[in-house]
């Protein structure tokens, strides 16, 4: 069963997601904006009519999009009346309506729309993988050469910047990769869950990490894990893949929060 | 030794910043020497971290130069670092933020500040004073000619403020860097500082702790309980309700 090609298309794109999703879900939790990515991925539907529209193929689209509002996003001053976790609630919220009117103007997608919105990973093309590895291939060098900065100034952004980090561009970078992230996730979670898969692997590997590094690590491996377990769930049992992914990482966080709790007697 | 035979290490020239149209640092000009302590006084709201800031390049000056020492090497204690609890962290890797350094020099830097024992700890459970003793032994790593330091007493209890300013002086006299904080500890500013800057958007006064005390009133502020002294000394103008400045001419 597991040598058959639509599996293991589904399982490579998984497992480079749930390996990029640790260290970028780390760097959204230091920054605390964790609501950030759910506001990119609602984005993404839009991105998904842009791609078709202008006829580049929807994988271009949705990244194009993303990348712009993400950008968009890092111009706006922390000293807006509006704050950041507010205006991200508003931009997501109506970027998912307006892509689902857009949906239903389009008598071809709109049986679709469940795929996009909980990820359809078995349906993962050749040409999909391509893009996936593709844009692995940039997450993961952005994340090599800028991970130490990064760190960094999400610590202390002002020691860092005094130090030469720059605080605007390392924002930037991080906007870049999320976008990124949620182009190349999107096939295998759908959009609603691609926070989810980000944030909650690299929260239970927090309860063990001594060091950033050690967090996102262990979050790759709870992460590869539950992806793994999620898609045997759903080939198996015959549930959707990315809702089974989800629950196998709640499962792994609460076994995780246990653990944690047990060995330093908080509860 | 007089301020002319030092090396100028930064030189602020008429700088002035407004946020909002409300003026924040007014036409500032003042140099930090080598080798010197200076403190930054002054009330709250008075643009005392503001100036920080440009001196590190944080913010850049509406209008006037900042101008510092080719290849400076200043070292950063900011007022309180909101870390974020999600963020796993020993002091080992803390010290390490900004690059690799070898075990040994983390030790060095660690006995130095008094803090030695805490490498492996994580830092998180740490309390103010030992905080503050991670974060400037992380600035000693690269060996500063300019500690910058905004209110790094803040939350210390008194015998912890007093072994932290002790420690200060001695950093000066051993590894020769000069200190500019921003302080409110003013029986310690007078004790242990070489130049005192009073700051409200504009300089108000400056000068070593000695003219600052020979100031008329200065027995009544700064007398025998100058642990309790409140800090108050003459200006040379008031500051009108509507922002303008009268001289007492």
């Amino acid at each position: 069963m597991w040598t058959e090609p639509f599996i293991l298309r589904g399982l490579t794109a998984a497992v480079i997601m749930a390996i990029l999703a640790s260290p970028v879900g780390c760097l959204m939790i230091w920054r605390r904006m964790a609501y950030f990515s759910d506001s990119l991925s609602h984005s993404a539907l839009a991105g998904v009519l842009l791609g078709l529209g202008l006829g580049i193929g929807q994988n271009a689209g949705v990244t194009v999009l993303v990348c712009l509002t993400a950008l968009l996003l890092t111009q706006i001053s922390d000293r807006f009346v509006i704050g950041m976790d507010l205006l991200l609630l508003i931009i997501g919220q109506t970027a998912l309506c307006t892509g689902i009117i857009g949906f239903s103007y389009m008598p071809g997608l709109r049986t679709d729309l469940t795929a996009y919105l909980f990820g359809d990973v078995l349906s993962v093309t050749n040409k999909d993988l391509l893009f996936i590895a593709i844009a692995g291939g940039f997450c993961a060098a952005l994340l090599f050469f800028y991970w130490k900065k990064m760190v960094f100034s999400a610590v202390m952004p002002d020691v860092a910047q005094s130090e030469g980090v720059s605080f605007k561009k390392q924002s930037v970078i991080f906007m870049v990769l999320t976008a990124l992230f949620v182009a190349l996730a999107l096939k295998t979670t759908g959009l609603l869950l691609i926070s989810a898969l980000l944030i909650i692997p690299a929260c239970t590997a927090r309860f063990f990490a001594k060091t950033p590094e050690q967090m996102a690590g262990l979050g790759m491996i709870i992460g590869l894990v539950c992806v793994i377990a999620g898609l045997a769930c759903s080939v198996y049992l015959d549930v959707p893949a990315a809702p089974a992914m989800e629950v196998m990482c709640a499962f792994f966080f609460l076994l995780g929060g246990l653990a944690h709790c047990c060995n330093k007697k908080i509860m | 030794m007089s301020d002319k035979m030092k090396e100028v290490l930064v030189k602020l020239k008429d700088v002035t910043v407004s946020f909002h149209k409300q003026s924040i640092i007014d036409d500032v000009s003042f140099e930090i020497f080598a080798d010197q302590i200076v403190t930054l006084i002054g009330p709250n709201g008075a643009g005392k971290t503001t100036l920080l800031k440009l001196i590190l390049g944080i913010l850049r000056p509406d209008s006037g130069t900042v101008w510092k020492k080719d290849g400076l090497k200043i070292g950063y204690v900011p007022q309180k670092l909101n870390l974020p609890r999600t963020i796993p962290l020993t002091v080992e890797r803390f010290l390490c933020l900004e690059g690799r350094h070898k075990r040994d020099s983390l030790e060095d830097v660690l006995s130095a500040t008094g803090a030695a024992e805490l490498l492996s700890r994580s830092i998180h459970p740490l309390s103010g004073g030992e905080m503050q003793r991670v974060m400037l032994a992380r600035t000693l790593l690269k060996q500063p000619e300019l500690l910058v330091l905004d209110e790094p007493a803040q939350g210390l209890d008194p015998v912890g403020e007093e072994q932290f300013y002790a420690l200060l002086t001695r950093l000066n006299q051993t590894k020769h860097c000069a200190i500019l904080m921003v302080s409110h500890d003013l029986h310690v500013v007078m004790a242990n500082t070489h130049r005192v800057l009073c700051l409200n958007h504009h300089i108000c006064c400056s000068g070593s702790p000695d003219e600052i005390a020979d100031l008329p009133d200065y027995h009544t502020l700064f007398g025998k309980d100058s642990a309790l002294a409140f800090y108050r000394h003459h200006h040379d103008h008031a500051h009108l309700p509507d922002g303008s400045i009268c001289h007492v001419d």
